[in-house]
């Protein structure tokens, strides 16, 4: 493992720990939340950049693998990518290959994790025209390509109000999970975020509120055995 | 020590002229203590009629030439490819081809600008699963100015080679300093001697490493030279530090 993967997969270097039990509860609360629908493709953003949105994805997408479902995770973010770093795999194929290669979009180039029941699409390189790229009708065809290998398919795509990416990708799929920095988001960031998507008519599924400090006394217990 | 800039075949370009400037330029570099040029004419607007297979009988010859005179320096075929909005269709024509047939093209951006389409030529190689080089970004106008541009095309995955003779200063301080500084950020990966003749753009890569060690130590600035580009022609994917954000030199001057 890369030390960039130790680092970031705490579900993965520490399933006990009490962030670990979050994601799990995060992951219950999404099968909760869609009873009715079941949520097949999400798209995971933040309001701006540096709020944790890709680790937090990662965190999510394997505990979800954990749980039993095959799951993909396509890097969608076309302008800084990072799964590739977190999950230690090559970028040189990848979702942008699927965007201009036939034989990509019949076998897409899905890497393995180490992690069973879970795929990452990297990227593949950057290309000059991201929200064009993901706007197309392309891109449904990737999105159904993924859906014929995996029960869910995540989506990390670039923050809201930045660029458009997002919010152009996020017509596409199921939903939307918003990532918000506790202490780091502003207010009115996150608020005009969620409207950005809304006047897309995007499904915002929730929030997941990261950095939260952790409360020791709670979890000491817990707390007491991580590494 | 590997070169992977150089014209040192005759007649092509604006590099050597004819059969004995190769071989002066190949004794040159024989002393200097290179023992591998990849020679690399102008693809575009030298010679129309260049491919790559007149490059590779060209280098055959210049080969065997080399041989006969007990010159132990090996040559192998490669282009410096002009930015094009055509170049992935140069590649399939020969009229652009990769460095000894590996993954990575030699790419020339006009000295004075950053053409509008560099970034989707860019793409459109990568996909193919081609790493383009940046031939000297140091002596280009843009570039200097901005060396945000520079990082952008370093984070998706370019590669940056910078010229001996600008690290000596052949090219004038500020550019010497700013090739510097790009060593120093990780903005450039290779040094190669871009040779043209016997002088100014010379063989000669030693002098070169020399300046680059005095800012980033002599392990680095002669990996530049050692064993990124043997890992080039091997054909070898190669991590790199990714880059710092460049600070200009507080004075450019202080040297001598």
């Amino acid at each position: 493992m890369s030390p960039d993967r130790k680092e970031s997969l705490i579900t993965v270097s520490n399933p006990r720990s009490p962030i670990s039990e979050a994601y799990r509860t995060l992951r219950t609360n999404l099968e909760f939340s869609s009873l009715d629908k079941p949520i097949r493709t999400m798209v995971v953003t933040s309001a701006g950049p540096e709020e944790g949105k890709s680790t937090t994805l990662a965190n999510l997408a394997v505990t979800i693998a954990q749980g039993g479902k095959r799951v993909i995770l396509a890097d969608c973010d076309l302008r800084r990518p990072s799964q590739h770093k977190i999950f230690g795999v090559e970028n040189g194929r990848g979702l942008t290959t699927m965007m201009v290669e036939e034989e990509a979009l019949k076998d897409p180039p899905l890497q393995e994790t180490g992690i069973e029941n879970l795929w990452l699409l990297p990227s593949g390189p950057i290309p000059p025209n991201p929200s064009e790229l993901l706007g197309s009708r392309r891109m449904e065809e990737i999105i159904e390509a993924l859906l014929d290998r995996a029960d869910i398919v995540l989506f990390d795509a670039p923050p809201v109000i930045a660029v458009t990416d997002a919010a152009v990708l996020a017509s596409k799929v199921d939903g939307v999970l918003m990532v918000i920095n506790a202490g780091g988001t502003k207010r009115e960031h996150a608020q005009r975020a969620k409207a950005l998507l809304e006047k897309v008519n995007v499904r915002i599924i929730g929030a997941v509120l990261n950095n939260v400090p952790l409360d020791v006394s709670l979890h000491r217990y817990y707390a007491e055995s991580m590494g | 020590m590997i070169d992977i800039h150089s014209h040192i075949l005759a007649g092509l370009d604006d590099g050597a002229q004819t059969l004995s400037d190769s071989i002066a330029m190949a004794e040159m570099a024989e002393k200097d203590g290179v023992k591998r040029i990849v020679a690399t004419p102008h693809n575009v607007y030298w010679e129309a009629s260049l491919n790559r297979e007149r490059v590779v009988s060209l280098v055959a010859d210049l080969q065997s030439e080399l041989s006969s005179r007990r010159i132990e320096v090996e040559i192998v075929p490669g282009v410096e490819a002009y930015i094009s909005p055509d170049l992935v269709e140069h590649l399939r024509t020969g009229r652009a081809f990769t460095l000894g047939g590996t993954r990575y093209l030699l790419i020339e951006f006009p000295l004075s600008g950053y053409p509008i389409y560099t970034e989707k030529v860019i793409f459109e190689l990568q996909v193919k699963g081609i790493t383009p080089i940046i031939a000297h970004p140091e002596r280009n106008a843009v570039l200097m100015r901005e060396p945000d541009l520079l990082q952008a095309l370093v984070e998706r995955g370019c590669l940056a080679q910078v010229t001996a003779a600008s690290l000596v200063g052949v090219f004038g301080q500020l550019v010497r300093e700013i090739a510097l500084a790009f060593l120093e950020n990780n903005l450039a990966h290779i040094i190669a001697s871009d040779a043209h003749t016997l002088s100014h753009r010379s063989p000669i890569l030693s002098k070169g490493v020399e300046e680059a060690a005095r800012v980033i130590g002599s392990e680095r600035a002669i990996a530049m030279v050692e064993e990124i580009p043997a890992a080039i022609l091997r054909d070898e994917k190669i991590e790199f530090e990714p880059p710092t954000r460049y600070k200009p030199r507080r004075k450019w001057f202080w040297r001598k």
